[in-house]
């Protein structure tokens, strides 16, 4: 009670302070808090949040044509197969005077993927070999092999992409002093961090692409989600991110706030389906279709998700680098499925276990149960387990949710068929499925920088994807943010909140 | 007491006589769901997620307790999860309720090292926080009924052995069973002619209430997602599915929430009535002084 007392009154006065000056702080409100704000050591939503305000990366991508181009580094090339060399832009600072300059690229990079700092996103980059300074604004990155998603890797993303981090400042705080007063060269600077309460930043005056036009920001955790859109709602909020669809329309009945939608970038969520860790009628790729040609997607997304979603069939978003178009995914077709469980010898049906996390993604535990209705109409058994989020993690990474589990790539910006390896290739941490040829296609698109190439077995690994229907249709879901009217700003990646350009009305 | 009176008592209290026939019909819920339900509780219908109460669904069938976010209809769902709360609660109850008595009745009897070891053995029990215990087994286990019936019942024969044991130091003292002990009879048939039907009387109110605390044990557990499978319809998973929507569509969570609070309700108020019809005291107030 005095702690919530303490936290009232500590508002009320940074509200009060605030005021004669300047407007009151925009306010975001996150469902939780991170628990490190060193960029290169977590894989967390809510602190990425404020990370992207404070660091910044080498490269960007143009919002339109989300082509990447140069921020920290003002031009990159490659320089044979395995060298790519970065200009970068003279005269930048970091928040505390250090310069930015070859060697602080060279440490960044290198400090992610020293397998002692222990960085989750160190295997995204581990293609790197070393990096070379070759003056104070020239570095070269070589890798062991080829590398093509290398300049990707150096653009804004979530773990896995490289933050720019000062040198001198991490040798004089330590990593621990670092992860809660962090440095970067970001639009916004560190002002300071409560547990529990709030995280203040403000604007960088010495931004390099100008200061931006919001003063201080505030980020402030509220785990209950009703209590957030609450938060907005009466004004005490600013941005909230996630909004369930079901909410749409209490806040725009609220008046104060409106809500916008994100459809670029976000959660490819798909069901795997095992075809080697569990015995049973899923083993058969005929069974996989049917189970496909079952659900009824479209529907699925119209009501559960209230239309805030796209059926996409492979898990590849539809900008990313490699996605084909032409690309089709087994339809909704009952009849169909039926035929091909009697034709696999499975006309009697069988049992199940579909595993769901609880409430990770949109309405998942609905879209899970819809899934196991319909399946229930052509004669499968399906039953919905739900589990709590940490037991989640830990069956999921010892491979136990078998032999069916909901889970989603993406939201990461990362564009690329790539995402496919993290998805399906049988190495990957998440993986219950092996396909063999599927494998090597993945491969063999790793290992080369030529578009091409690349391209093309893209598409041929989409192919052996949709013949093998290793997974339940997948979808991707929007991502709806819920945005108080002072603020002029519109989301467009998701999970990439960039305050950078928002402004107060 | 003769019995005819204490069933007077009971079935005379306005209280218990409301209990008892909600708890009947709770009973007949549990027992017939499928001929009372209009429809299948899983059964969905997309289309008609969110029809309101009274309302019609898009296929023109009457929802009287509206439907769900799944289009599934809700009062099919809250009679068939009466047969949850029922079996869970009763379940719970008998587990609970033999372990603790045996338990009771062992350390009540022999006393000594095996008394110490029972009751410190029941202290433990109280000092340990429910929901650890909960999330311990059913993340270890699953969540399933069975596991829940476990969960519940360990987490409570503390409360049966306890009561067992102070009713049976003071049961074993009296004349007749010094009588009977003289007579040579053993043991166990001591314990089942004489003790037990003179420590019933409590037991069957702290089961009464046992049953009630155990509903809203399995519907608290469901709430919090380690509850029941979510195939199988129970209140608790009813409102904590309800609860997302509780301010844009009420009636998901009103209808279990209701069915919840009458029928634990019910129970108590039986519960209530039984220990002023069964509490020797109680009926004899007046008449004798308490000592």
């Amino acid at each position: 009670m005095r702690r919530i007392l303490l936290g009232a009154l500590a508002l009320v006065v940074l509200a009060a302070g605030a005021a004669p000056a300047q407007p009151r702080p925009v306010i975001v409100v996150q469902s939780g808090e991170a628990a490190t704000l060193d960029w290169h050591m977590h894989c967390d939503k809510n602190a990425h949040e404020p990370d992207r305000q404070i660091f910044d990366t080498l490269l960007r991508r143009d919002l339109k044509t989300l082509k990447l181009e140069g921020n920290l580094a003002e031009s990159w090339r490659l320089l044979n197969d395995t060298t790519w060399q970065f200009k970068l832009r003279r005269g930048i600072k970091f928040h505390n005077g250090e310069p930015l300059d070859a060697a602080a690229v060279k440490y960044s990079i290198e400090r992610m993927l020293n397998p002692k700092q222990g960085a989750p996103g160190r295997t995204s980059i581990a293609t790197i070999d070393h990096v070379d300074v070759v003056d104070a604004s020239t570095v070269n990155v070589v890798t062991s092999k080829p590398f093509p998603l290398l300049p990707v890797r150096m653009s804004p993303g979530h773990c896995g992409t490289v933050g720019i981090v000062p040198p001198k400042y991490i040798e004089q705080v330590g990593d621990a002093g670092f992860a809660v007063k962090p440095v970067g060269t970001g639009p916004y600077r560190f002002v300071e961090w409560v547990k529990d309460e709030r995280l203040v930043l403000e604007a960088n005056r010495d931004y390099h692409r100008g200061a931006p036009a919001i003063e201080r920001l505030v980020f402030r955790p509220v785990p209950e989600l009703t209590t957030r859109v609450a938060a907005l709602l009466s004004g005490q909020a600013d941005l909230v991110s996630d909004v369930p669809p079901d909410q749409v329309a209490k806040i725009k009945a609220g008046g104060v706030a409106r809500t916008e939608v994100s459809t670029l970038g976000g959660f490819v969520i798909m069901v795997k389906m095992t075809n080697y860790l569990m015995p049973g009628p899923w083993q058969d790729a005929r069974v996989r279709r049917a189970i496909n040609h079952a659900i009824d997607m479209d529907t699925i997304i119209k009501t559960v998700l209230e239309g805030y979603g796209q059926v996409l069939g492979v898990p590849l978003e539809r900008e990313a680098f490699g996605f084909n178009p032409a690309m089709k995914w087994w339809g909704y077709d009952p009849e169909r499925a039926k035929a091909l469980l009697r034709e696999a010898g499975y006309a009697g049906g069988f049992e199940m276990t579909l595993h769901a996390p609880n409430r990770r993604y949109m309405n998942d535990i609905e879209v899970m149960q819809a899934m196991a209705g319909m399946l229930g109409k052509v004669g499968i058994k399906a039953t919905v387990q739900v589990w709590e989020q940490s037991v989640y993690t830990t069956k999921w990474r010892k491979r136990e949710l078998l032999p069916a589990y909901m889970t989603a790539w993406g939201g990461a910006g990362l564009f690329d068929g790539d995402l496919l390896v993290n998805s399906l290739h049988s190495k990957s941490a998440l993986a219950v499925h092996k396909n063999e040829a599927l494998d090597r296609v993945l491969e063999d698109a790793q290992g080369t920088n030529d578009p091409e190439k690349r391209r093309a077995l893209y598409f041929k690994a989409q192919e052996i994807i949709f013949e093998d229907a290793p997974i339940i249709k997948a979808y991707q879901q929007a991502h709806i943010f819920g945005i108080s009217n002072r603020l002029d700003w519109k989301p467009w990646i998701d999970n990439m909140l960039f305050l950078y350009d928002a402004r107060l009305k | 007491m003769p019995s005819g009176r204490r069933t007077r008592a009971l079935i005379g209290s306005p209280g218990a006589g409301l209990g008892l026939a909600a708890v009947a019909l709770v009973t007949l819920c549990a027992l017939l769901p499928g001929r009372l339900a209009p429809t299948d509780p899983n059964e969905q219908r997309l289309l008609a997620r969110f029809t309101p109460p009274t309302a019609r669904t898009p296929d023109g069938d009457l929802a009287l307790l509206g439907t769900d976010q799944l289009g599934r209809d809700i009062l099919s769902r809250v009679i068939h999860g009466a047969r949850t709360s029922v079996l869970i609660g009763m379940s719970a109850v008998l587990l609970a309720g033999s372990v603790g008595t045996s338990l009771g009745l062992t350390a009540g009897i022999r006393g000594g090292v095996a008394d110490h070891l029972i009751m410190r053995l029941a202290d433990m029990q109280f000092a340990f926080p429910f929901i650890l215990l909960a999330i311990t087994i059913i993340g270890v286990l699953g969540p399933s009924v069975r596991n829940i019936i476990l969960v519940v019942g360990l987490s409570s024969w503390a409360t049966y052995a306890r009561v067992v044991r102070a009713e049976t130091l003071a049961v074993r003292e009296r004349a007749y069973v010094d009588a009977a002990r003289s007579l040579g009879l053993s043991v166990p048939r001591i314990v089942w002619r004489h003790i037990l039907p003179n420590v019933s009387a409590s037991l069957i109110v702290v089961a009464t209430f046992g049953v009630a605390g155990a509903i809203l044990t399995e519907a608290g557990l469901s709430f919090l997602g380690l509850g029941v499978p979510l195939s199988i319809p129970s209140w608790g998973g009813m409102l904590a599915e309800g609860r997302q929507f509780v301010d844009t569509r009420y009636w998901l969570a009103l209808s279990p929430g209701a069915a919840l609070f009458a029928t634990v309700m019910a129970i108590n108020l039986i519960g209530d009535a039984l220990r002023d019809a069964l509490d020797p005291y109680l009926q004899t107030r007046g008449t004798v002084d308490r000592f």
